[in-house]
């Protein structure tokens, strides 16, 4: 997979060449955020997922107390090319992911949890830009 | 004092050297374009550096290639493998293959210019930076010997003669090549386990997709991050973990979900049970 290099194409913000160098050598040094979720609020988005338990299975940046190593960590989601092995990364799929998770992989140990799509939004807006 | 301005003098050399080095590495006038060629001296030293590299590391000896049986699976094993490269008298090489830079070589003069230990050598451990596999994964020892006993015999070869041992080789029971057959004996120490896991993973190119501690090209993010996969208690959703589940899932996803995006790559159970060794080592869970 070709990483995004659109991000070298400036001279970036930081000043010192070799720091943005150390960065920029990681694979995708910009972030392949799909498009914003018109609606979704990661402030709200963070404490819905605390208030869901989902740090209980998965580790989350920006959550301290997300740890659980049931799932897989969801770090650079934004840069992942696909969700839960089975879908597409974009942010249309990664609400559905979370509101109906049994609807796109039935049997899958990610459980519903009741959440309404707006709620699925706003965390969505969190994972792919964790603060 | 003159030590301190001797060193001085040495630092700043040194300063902008790494300087240079930056700007003509960030400012991408290097080009990497396979449409522009490189000038000669740095050809020329590539190819050497190359080949000496190689001569340095093959063993001096080789088994007898005299044998005509062995020369005839190894054309078998040719034609499935390295002829979409490397084409065979009067045969082209597949289309994709016409773009590469380095140019595969086309395989007669191989055949005349190197060594048979050297061409083992290569065809077992493939070449950094070029379109040239590593086949110890893929062939066992003897296959890879098969390959070579036939390479040094194709220079011999006129088209027709070519066309002639194809048909031979055809009608007699040459067996076909297991994927995933090869082997480094599976050590039967768990460091030599690890230590094929960790080759495993790059080989079966997981790291194309995924980010794995301690590979350096495994910093992807097609699928999820795979440090710490042996502490989680499913895997890929689905199976409750165990080692068994993993070397299942590594080895046939597609059987066990036939929506998931991981593809079903061959590996062996050899090697799925080597690469879980070596995630329980980068986790510290073994």
């Amino acid at each position: 997979m070709m990483p995004d290099w659109s991000c070298t194409r400036r001279l970036p913000r930081p000043r010192c060449l070799a720091v943005y160098l150390v960065l920029a050598s990681s694979a995708g040094c910009g972030s392949e955020v799909p498009q914003a979720v018109e609606a979704g609020d990661p402030q709200k988005g963070r404490a819905l997922i605390v208030q869901a338990g989902c740090g209980s299975c998965h580790r989350i940046p920006g959550i301290a107390t997300a740890r659980g190593e049931v799932g897989p960590p969801l770090n650079h989601l934004s840069r992942r090319a696909y969700l839960a092995g089975v879908l597409p990364n974009s942010t249309a799929n990664l609400v559905r992911w979370i509101a109906r998770p049994q609807s796109v992989a039935p049997g899958s140990a990610m459980p519903d949890l009741g959440l309404t799509y707006a709620e699925a939004q706003d965390m969505a807006a969190y994972l792919y830009a964790p603060r | 004092m003159r030590h301190r301005r001797r060193l001085l003098l040495i630092l700043t050399l040194a300063a902008a050297l790494a300087t240079a080095g930056s700007i003509f590495v960030y400012s991408g006038f290097y080009n990497v374009s396979a449409l522009e060629q490189h000038t000669p001296p740095v050809y020329q030293l590539l190819q050497f550096a190359m080949v000496r590299s190689v001569a340095v590391r093959s063993d001096r000896s080789a088994p007898d290639l005299e044998d005509r049986e062995r020369q005839q699976r190894g054309l078998v094993l040719y034609e499935a493998h390295c002829r979409q490269c490397h084409g065979a008298p009067g045969m082209a090489p597949e289309d994709f293959s016409l773009g590469i830079v380095p140019a595969p070589t086309a395989i007669a003069a191989i055949a005349r210019r190197r060594e048979a230990a050297e061409i083992f050598w290569v065809v077992k451990h493939g070449i950094k930076m070029t379109g040239m596999p590593a086949w110890e994964y893929r062939l066992t020892q003897e296959e890879m010997w098969d390959v070579v006993a036939f390479v040094k015999q194709v220079a011999h070869l006129t088209v027709d003669e070519y066309i002639d041992w194809r048909r031979q080789a055809a009608s007699s029971s040459v067996a076909q090549p297991m994927p995933g057959s090869a082997a480094p004996h599976p050590g039967s120490s768990r460091r030599e386990a690890v230590d094929r896991g960790r080759v495993a993973l790059q080989q079966y190119n997981c790291i194309s997709c995924h980010t794995i501690p301690g590979i350096t090209a495994a910093r992807n993010h097609v699928g999820p991050p795979l440090g710490g996969i042996t502490r989680r208690a499913f895997i890929a959703g689905v199976l409750d973990y165990s080692d068994a589940n993993l070397v299942r899932w590594i080895r046939f996803p597609r059987n066990i979900d036939p929506q998931t995006l991981m593809p079903e790559l061959g590996v062996s159970e050899t090697d799925a049970r080597a690469m879980a060794a070596y995630f329980h080592a980068v986790d510290g869970t073994d």
